[in-house]
C-alpha cells in the first residue's frame, strides 16, 4: 500500500500538463535555467472552507497539484504536509480561518501557487476534475 | 479526536464481505444500526447520504483507504466504524486502488469541527505503515479494537 510513499510526485499527471521550457542562459552550461528550476515560492493562505480543509478542498487540491511539476507542500501548525497527498493534507487538520503556508517550488511554482491559493480561499471547493485554469 | 470516542466498538467489521462501494456502505451501515446506534428506520436514510456524497467525488483517499462520511440529524454526536475488506473494494479512488481499510463517519448537522478533528486523527494513524499493516492482517474485532486504542494512546503522547 505504501503508506510512506512521496504522493507520486513522478506519476504521469492528469489534466493535460506540459512542462514548460525555462530559459536558457547564453553561457554553455545553462546555469539560468537551472536557477529557474529551483524557483520556491511560499505564501501565507486562509482557509475560507466553514468546514475547514476536509476530504473534498484536499482531493481537489491534490488533483490541482498534480498538474503541476513543481514541489508542493502545505505547513501548519508545525506540521508539513505534502500536497499531492488527500491523507497528509487531512493530517494538518486546518479549520476555518487557519492560516497556513504554501510551498511551491519548481519551474512552474507562479503559476502552480495562483490555482492552488484560489483553491484554498475558496468558500466551495470546485467539483472535482473541474480546477481552475491558469489565468481564471 | 480519538479514534476510540467515536469509533463503535461492537460495530467494527474485520472481514468486510462487500465487494463494491454501495454494499460496502450498507454493510458498515448495518453493523452500526445492528450495535443500536442508528435508529432500524433512518438506516437507509443514511446509506443515500452517504452515497449522495461519494458523488461528489469519491473519499477513496489513496493508499488502500476510504473515508465515507456524511451529516445527519439521526445522532447526536460524532459515531463511526471501522471495516477491513481483504479482496479490496473498488471505490473510484483518487489512485486509482481497491480500498482495505474504511472508516465510516456520521456528524451531526452542527459540528463541522468534530469531524474535521475526527478526519485529523485517522489520517496520522493510517500514515504510519506498522498500524496499517497490522489492522489489515486483523481477524478480530478485538484485535482491531486494540490496536485502535494502541495508536490513539501513540498520538497523544
Amino acid at each position: 500500500m505504501g503508506i510512506a510513499g512521496s504522493g507520486g510526485a513522478e506519476e504521469a499527471r492528469p489534466g493535460g500538463y506540459r512542462p514548460q521550457q525555462t530559459p536558457r542562459c547564453p553561457c554553455p552550461h545553462g546555469l539560468a535555467g537551472s536557477l529557474a528550476a529551483l524557483q520556491t515560492l511560499q505564501r501565507k493562505v486562509v482557509i475560507a472552507n466553514p468546514n475547514g480543509l476536509h476530504v473534498r478542498p484536499a482531493a481537489v487540491f491534490k488533483q490541482a497539484a498534480d498538474r503541476f511539476q513543481s514541489q508542493v507542500t502545505l505547513h501548519f501548525g508545525g506540521r508539513r504536509a505534502d500536497g499531492r497527498s488527500v491523507m497528509d493534507l487531512l493530517t494538518l487538520g486546518a479549520q476555518p480561518g487557519a492560516e497556513v503556508v504554501l510551498e511551491v517550488s519548481g519551474p512552474d511554482a507562479a503559476a502552480a501557487i495562483e490555482i492552488l491559493t484560489q483553491i484554498l480561499s475558496a468558500p466551495e471547493p470546485p467539483a472535482l476534475g473541474q480546477v481552475p485554469e491558469e489565468g481564471s | 479526536m480519538r479514534m476510540s470516542e467515536f469509533v463503535v466498538r461492537d460495530a467494527i467489521l474485520p472481514g468486510l464481505s462487500a465487494t463494491t462501494k454501495e454494499s460496502a456502505i450498507r454493510e458498515m451501515v448495518d453493523s452500526l444500526r445492528a450495535s443500536g446506534h442508528i435508529k432500524p428506520e433512518q438506516a437507509e436514510n443514511i446509506v443515500r447520504a452517504i452515497l449522495k456524497r461519494e458523488q461528489l467525488g469519491s473519499t477513496g483517499i489513496g493508499r488502500g483507504v476510504a473515508i465515507p462520511h456524511t451529516k445527519h440529524e439521526g445522532v447526536d454526536r460524532l459515531i463511526g466504524t471501522v471495516a477491513v475488506s481483504r479482496e479490496g473494494v473498488p471505490f473510484d479512488s483518487l489512485d486509482g486502488e481497491p480500498v482495505h481499510v474504511l472508516v465510516l463517519l456520521i456528524s451531526p448537522n452542527d459540528r463541522p469541527g468534530e469531524h474535521l478533528r475526527a478526519l485529523e486523527n485517522i489520517t496520522r494513524s493510517l500514515r504510519d505503515d506498522t498500524f496499517c499493516k497490522f489492522l489489515r492482517q486483523a481477524t478480530t474485532r478485538e484485535e482491531i479494537w486494540e490496536l485502535l486504542q494502541e495508536m490513539d494512546q501513540k498520538q497523544a503522547r
